[in-house]
């Protein structure tokens, strides 16, 4: 894919950085092929999410400042999302990111966060050290520290992204554990089998019920 | 979602369809009271001609992605809307691809093909084992010549022997409609249809095109190009395509368990000056409602392993279709039973 002259490399949407962490599969499936299938999980993630997706400005219990659905961006990195919240400290900015769900250290939501942390450092020349995912199973904070190695993180997968955006294969089915809870099971079907044996042999009669 | 929606027929001339909150409103000068529908159980609208939606139900529809098909009063398709495109433009070029390579489209037509022969052959065992007699060694027989053109089918080396090979088997099986459900004629007929069998087959195919093109519709897939048949002005080849593994057990069968079971009667069709026979109002009724119930009905998935019901299956087809044209797997795996 050819981008226009003078125009750097393509940027890419934040929510796939997540997406790809946790299979890559399904970030092509919803960025390639523009598949997306609702479960009671995705749903139930809309729900909690319709609370931050009023954009606009608002205060905190500190009384600093919030923002609602922020558009961030990086050039640097060729980055761009919009942040659930950012809460406005006089340290500086603070990216907080909504799940409906329980936090897991190190999984795919630290890949986001850490791009959104990169964007608000480079949109307003700020520190930034840490971001935070605010959990709803347990109704609580975590704090994610924004290091070397995590930007390393965001920066491989965004190659990765890059890269599958650009091609037009899909990556091979993980079929693990990661598919039963995801719900573009249907459209992924991870059984495909890959090879087709047998399809000009006649067949005894079948076991399906008239 | 993974739960079977459901396909909206509204066929009564006059109805108008609204938009009402989140739910879908039936209006219609005879029917006193308010009819609502909860949008968020329907997958699909199919309107016949002599009913209206209105703009806002068009654009919501639109909006979630939820496809309308306008048809005649005997089923052919007229058009449909289906929102914005769906899919990857990478998919299509690998559609186009595969068209332009003979040996692509070969391979493919003979995959159509055998999964069409496999149905139709389980479809006349399942026949044969429940009848006896001459009727029994007639079906055996057909089901035999199904085999061998299975077998035939491996070893063509041009569309035009895969197109021989199928045109001959289907010519068999339709010569033998009167062993498969006693009483009716043999032979097919259509445009227009001669027999109340032939009159149920063209509008169970009918039905069956407005499933399939939508499915194709919505991984991406461009209905008018297709291998087996080609392309060819205004037909929807890929849809003809995709339909015909799904041919002897989701209409077929459907159609003759009606005319064994004594469910077709004489006020169900309609004999026009001339010899054509069509649907009456009644029997169009009698039909869908058959038809829905027949959809959620689970097949078996030789490939998959799974059991699936029937309104999904072109949807699951569509998908592996697209996942083998953009070099996701070697093959196309038709559907059939086992």
């Amino acid at each position: 894919m050819l981008d226009r002259p003078g125009e750097g490399p393509r940027s890419i949407p934040i929510s796939a950085l997540e997406h790809h962490a946790y299979c890559p599969r399904q970030a092509a499936l919803i960025h390639v092929e523009g598949y997306f299938d609702t479960t009671v999980d995705t749903v139930r993630g809309d729900l909690a999410h319709a609370a931050v997706n009023r954009p606009g400005m608002g205060h905190g219990r500190d009384h600093s400042r919030l923002f609602r659905s922020l558009p961030v961006w990086s050039e640097e990195f060729g980055l761009h999302g919009v942040c659930d919240v950012v809460q406005f400290d006089p340290t500086g900015p603070l990216p907080v990111e909504h799940k409906s769900g329980s936090y897991r250290p190190g999984g795919p939501a630290d890949v986001q966060v850490g791009a959104q942390v990169l964007c608000l450092r480079e949109m307003f020349q700020a520190e930034v050290p840490t971001g935070v995912i605010f959990a709803g199973k347990d109704r609580r904070r975590h704090e994610i520290r924004v290091d070397d190695a995590l930007v390393a993180r965001v920066q491989t997968t965004t190659t990765a992204v890059r890269a599958l955006l650009e091609q037009s294969l899909l990556p091979e089915p993980v079929h693990d554990s990661r598919c039963r809870r995801c719900s573009l099971r249907p459209g992924c079907m991870p059984e495909a089998p890959k090879h087709v044996d047998g399809l000009f042999m006649p067949r005894p009669e079948g076991e399906w019920h008239g | 979602m993974v739960e079977l929606l459901n396909t909206l027929y509204a066929t009564t001339p006059g109805t108008s369809l609204h938009l009402d909150g989140d739910a879908l409103r039936l209006v219609h000068p005879e029917r006193t009271g308010r009819h609502l529908v909860p949008l968020v159980r329907l997958d699909h609208i199919v309107a016949w001609n002599g009913v209206a939606l209105s703009d806002d139900l068009l654009h919501r529809c639109a909006a979630d992605g939820r496809s309308v098909t306008w048809v005649t009063r005997n089923g052919r398709f007229l058009g449909r809307v289906s929102g914005p495109q769906t899919g990857n433009p990478m998919l299509r070029l690998g559609q186009f691809r595969a068209y332009e390579d003979p040996g692509h489209r070969l391979m493919l037509g003979r995959c159509l093909v055998a999964g069409k022969l496999h149905n139709y052959r389980q479809l006349l065992l399942r026949a044969a084992r429940d009848s006896s007699g001459a009727r029994q060694t007639r079906l055996r027989e057909i089901a035999a010549r199904h085999a061998e053109a299975l077998t035939e089918l491996a070893a063509a080396r041009s569309l035009t022997a895969v197109l021989g090979i199928e045109g001959q088997a289907a010519r068999g099986y339709f010569r033998g409609l009167d062993v498969l459900s006693p009483g009716v004629g043999a032979g097919r007929t259509r445009r227009p249809t001669l027999d109340p069998v032939n009159c149920l087959l063209s509008f169970g195919y009918g039905m069956l095109r407005v499933a399939v093109h939508g499915a194709l519709e919505q991984v991406g897939l461009d209905p008018y190009i297709g291998y087996l048949h080609g392309v060819r002005s205004g037909k929807p080849a890929l849809a003809l395509d995709l339909m015909e593994e799904f041919r002897p057990l989701l209409v077929d069968r459907l159609v003759l368990t009606l005319f064994n079971r004594g469910q077709v009667a004489t006020r169900h069709t309609e004999t026009l000056p001339g010899g054509a026979v069509q649907l009456t109002d009644e029997g169009r009724r009698m039909f869908l409602e058959q038809w829905s119930t027949a959809r959620e009905r689970k097949w078996h998935h030789a490939g998959l392993v799974s059991d699936l019901p029937a309104a999904l299956l072109p949807l699951v087809q569509a998908r592996l279709l697209a996942r083998h044209l953009r070099g996701d797997s070697e093959s196309y795996l038709p559907w059939t039973v086992t």
